[in-house]
């Protein structure tokens, strides 16, 4: 229950609601040195102090995020994301490299991380949120692992079935060549079948994901509420899928005009014009690549946040398509040209952007309460390590 | 003693009001608008130094202090005779000397980590991989090969013969290890040898090889790479580094990952390679005058080699541009006798 409204302050008006404008107060100058220092003590330590290095880097980032004059603070605690870490890594490495020992690995890797991805989401979740602050008041997540098994449950069936397919026939193929017929249209069958199965899973699976996570936070002892529609989850696929054909296409064939261009008809040969080539297939694949994502960030994004409450506070988030698009573009160029030194620049420049597309309009002052859960960071750090960014 | 300004929180509330912090010799006192609070200073918990973040002091009853005034805090600390958590890294994250020390110092240490940490820690667990696995990984990189560089063989029946009877009669030399021929194609001129012992010699290599003491120096050189394990030792060593890059860089977008890991793995297989070519060289050598043959043949070998080389278009780095200097290595066995001799 609501407490009466305590002294402010701020010297806000209580009367109309008012509409703030998170910002973001850091330097790009700042930020770089932290990142940097931390950077080298990580390696110096052959990767113990990255665990350290994470938080010192988080601190910063929430910490010079400001709402109506107050900053968010983050408290996840080193040895708690250590712990995370060192099990990220080693299920990385079964990921990323048990291939080269037997193709089996990874596929099998892939399954595991598939049936622990509710629990995944929920420690993540949970790790993240509750060590989230502002105002002296904790975030918090709600939700139960069996919750999320329970909406996720005929998603992953149907993906490791579909996929699974797709992997052992893959496989098969890898092992005997393909000399007949048969193994060709199984191939193709299913792939087609992957392709199918995706039209529902995609959406359907960050629908649900999406849906319950947002209605499963709390600030301090009040719950978020979001009425997230799953047609717009639909109708974003479709859109991102049909961008993804036409950028593929114009893609490819801009690829093309470059290769006859480069080549003029000569024999394809091993040498600098190559290097060109492959140059110019980076730089193309970055530009066209980034697009479909960037529709789907935006799109999803904008209508998540924009349907979410908590008491009588509302948030509208507005971001468009082509300037996230160029946001990303020029920040993936930035970094790659600088050998990465302009990653806390971009990263900042992103983070800059996201709060100037996001209003919050009612009182945000006298919440109180908190849920104390003691969240263990493996969850957190898998997150991490497999790029999977849960949103918010 | 000046008391530092802040924002007072109650416990389990987000409503502030202006407060003062003071310190005493085992006390701290906080005083805001009609209350004023006492603690001992080991109860509370204060945020470490950062930028100029708000330093937060939590308090055991779950309420907390903010100040955005760090200089006055840490000058209560430092003149009450506490120590400021954090500060030595504050201190090196706070002045562009220090970060600039930093970036010259980073890759100084990744490349001490790369090339004397890596190598130190994948010796014993190339050394750990089972044999089993070896042959695995061998049946892996063959089909691999086939299906992307290597074409069948196209040497007769009877020359295969003739080249898997000279290779029996290493004997012992050979335990371990198997013969398999490709034609090279893209590879040209080359053999490799696999963690398990499997060695691949292309047409083209056998083509220029007019002695059996020139075969033997090819099959010594890759006995050298396989007893010393230097390709299980490699594969180690790119997997550990890309795992040390991505763990790194593991907060960069996808695509920036994808170019910044794949560039300095593929440098680095190739650096490494010299020290194995070198070690590889000197098995080389000692097994051909252990099995009674000319140290020239391996001279006379590589001679050949570099000459194809040269005369090959190609400018794509090949399997021979990570060999040593072909000519300190054509020295290493020309003072012997002619290779054309023969076995003594």
């Amino acid at each position: 229950m609501e407490k009466p409204a305590g002294p402010s302050t701020t010297g806000s008006h209580h009367t109309n609601p008012q509409t703030l404008q998170p910002s973001f107060q850091g330097e790009a100058g700042e930020y770089f040195r932290i990142w940097i220092v931390n950077m080298l003590l990580s390696i110096l330590t052959l990767g113990i102090y990255s665990a350290w290095a994470t938080v010192r880097n988080r601190r910063y980032l929430y910490g010079s995020t400001e709402l109506d004059g107050d900053y968010f603070d983050f408290h996840g605690k080193p040895l708690a994301i250590l712990r995370g870490r060192i099990f990220a890594v080693i299920f990385f490495a079964a990921y990323a490299f048990g291939g080269d020992f037997h193709p089996v690995i990874p596929m099998v890797a892939f399954f595991i991380l598939m049936a622990l991805f509710p629990w995944i989401l929920v420690k993540a979740m949970r790790f993240r949120l509750s060590n989230t602050s502002w105002r002296n008041l904790r975030f918090g997540f709600g939700a139960a692992t069996r919750q999320v098994y329970s909406i996720l449950i005929v998603p992953l069936i149907v993906t490791i079935l579909t996929y699974g397919l797709f992997l052992w026939v893959m496989l098969g193929a890898q092992q005997n060549p393909v000399e007949n017929m048969e193994n060709m249209q199984l191939f193709f069958g299913s792939l087609l079948l992957v392709l199918l199965a995706s039209l529902w899973i995609i959406p359907v699976f960050n629908y649900r994901v999406r849906n319950l996570v947002m209605n499963s936070i709390y600030y301090g002892d009040q719950p978020f509420q979001a009425n997230i529609q799953s047609r717009v989850f639909f109708t974003t696929y479709l859109k991102m899928l049909g961008m993804a054909i036409v950028v593929g296409i114009a893609g490819m064939l801009f690829m093309g005009a470059v290769v006859a261009v480069a080549f003029r008809g000569a024999a394809l040969q091993l040498d600098s014009s190559m290097m060109f080539v492959v140059a110019v297939t980076y730089i193309v694949m970055i530009l066209f690549y980034l697009l479909p994502f960037a529709v789907w960030q935006v799109l999803i994004s904008n209508h998540v946040i924009s349907t979410t409450r908590v008491r009588r506070v509302v948030f509208n988030m507005e971001m468009k398509v082509g300037a996230y698009w160029w946001l990303l573009v020029s920040n993936a160029f930035a970094a790659v040209l600088t050998i990465g030194l302009a990653i806390p620049w971009a990263k900042i420049r992103m983070i800059r952007y996201k709060l100037s597309c996001l209003e919050i309009t009612g009182d945000v002052n006298s919440f109180s309460g908190s849920k104390q859960i003691d969240p263990s960071a493996t969850g957190d750090e898998i997150g991490d390590a497999f790029d999977i960014d849960f949103g918010f | 003693m000046e008391p530092v300004q802040g924002d007072f929180y109650k416990a389990e509330s987000s409503d502030s009001v202006t407060a003062y912090l003071r310190f005493t010799d085992d006390r701290v006192s906080l005083e805001g608008p009609g209350f004023t609070r006492l603690f001992e200073f080991n109860q509370l918990e204060i945020s470490d130094r950062l930028a100029s973040l708000p330093r937060r002091i939590h308090f055991p009853d779950g309420s907390l202090f903010s100040t955005r005034d760090n200089a006055a805090f840490d000058q209560l600390l430092v003149e009450t005779g506490r120590v400021s958590k954090g500060s030595l890294i504050n201190f090196f994250e706070s002045g562009w000397r220090w970060t600039i020390l930093a970036l010259i110092t980073l890759p100084v240490a990744l490349y001490f980590l790369f090339t004397i940490g890596m190598p130190i820690i994948a010796t014993p667990l190339a050394q750990a991989v089972p044999e089993s696995i070896k042959d695995r990984l061998d049946v892996e990189i063959v089909s691999f090969l086939d299906a992307r560089l290597l074409k069948p063989s196209e040497l007769s029946a009877e020359k295969k013969h003739q080249m898997d009877d000279a290779f029996d009669e290493l004997e012992w030399w050979a335990n371990g290890t198997s013969l398999e021929f490709r034609k090279g194609d893209a590879l040209g001129a080359n053999a490799l040898a696999l963690p398990g012992g499997t060695i691949i010699i292309t047409d083209e290599l056998l083509e220029m090889i007019e002695y059996d003491g020139e075969f033997y120096a090819v099959m010594a050189h890759e006995f050298g790479h396989i007893k010393s394990n230097h390709s299980m030792r490699n594969l180690v060593q790119v997997a550990g580094i890309s795992m040390v890059l991505s763990w790194m860089l593991g907060d960069l977008s996808l695509v920036t990952d994808m170019v910044l890991v794949g560039v300095p793995t593929i440098l680095q297989q190739l650096s490494y390679s010299r020290k194995f070519e070198n070690e590889a060289d000197q098995f080389a050598l000692i097994m051909l005058k252990h099995k009674g043959y000319s140290t020239a043949c391996f001279s006379s070998l590589i001679e050949k080699l570099s000459k194809a080389h040269e005369s090959s278009d190609s400018d794509i780095p090949s399997y021979l541009s990570s060999h040593p200097e072909s000519r300190s290595r054509i020295a290493l066995g020309k003072s012997d006798r002619s290779c054309s001799v023969g076995k003594e």
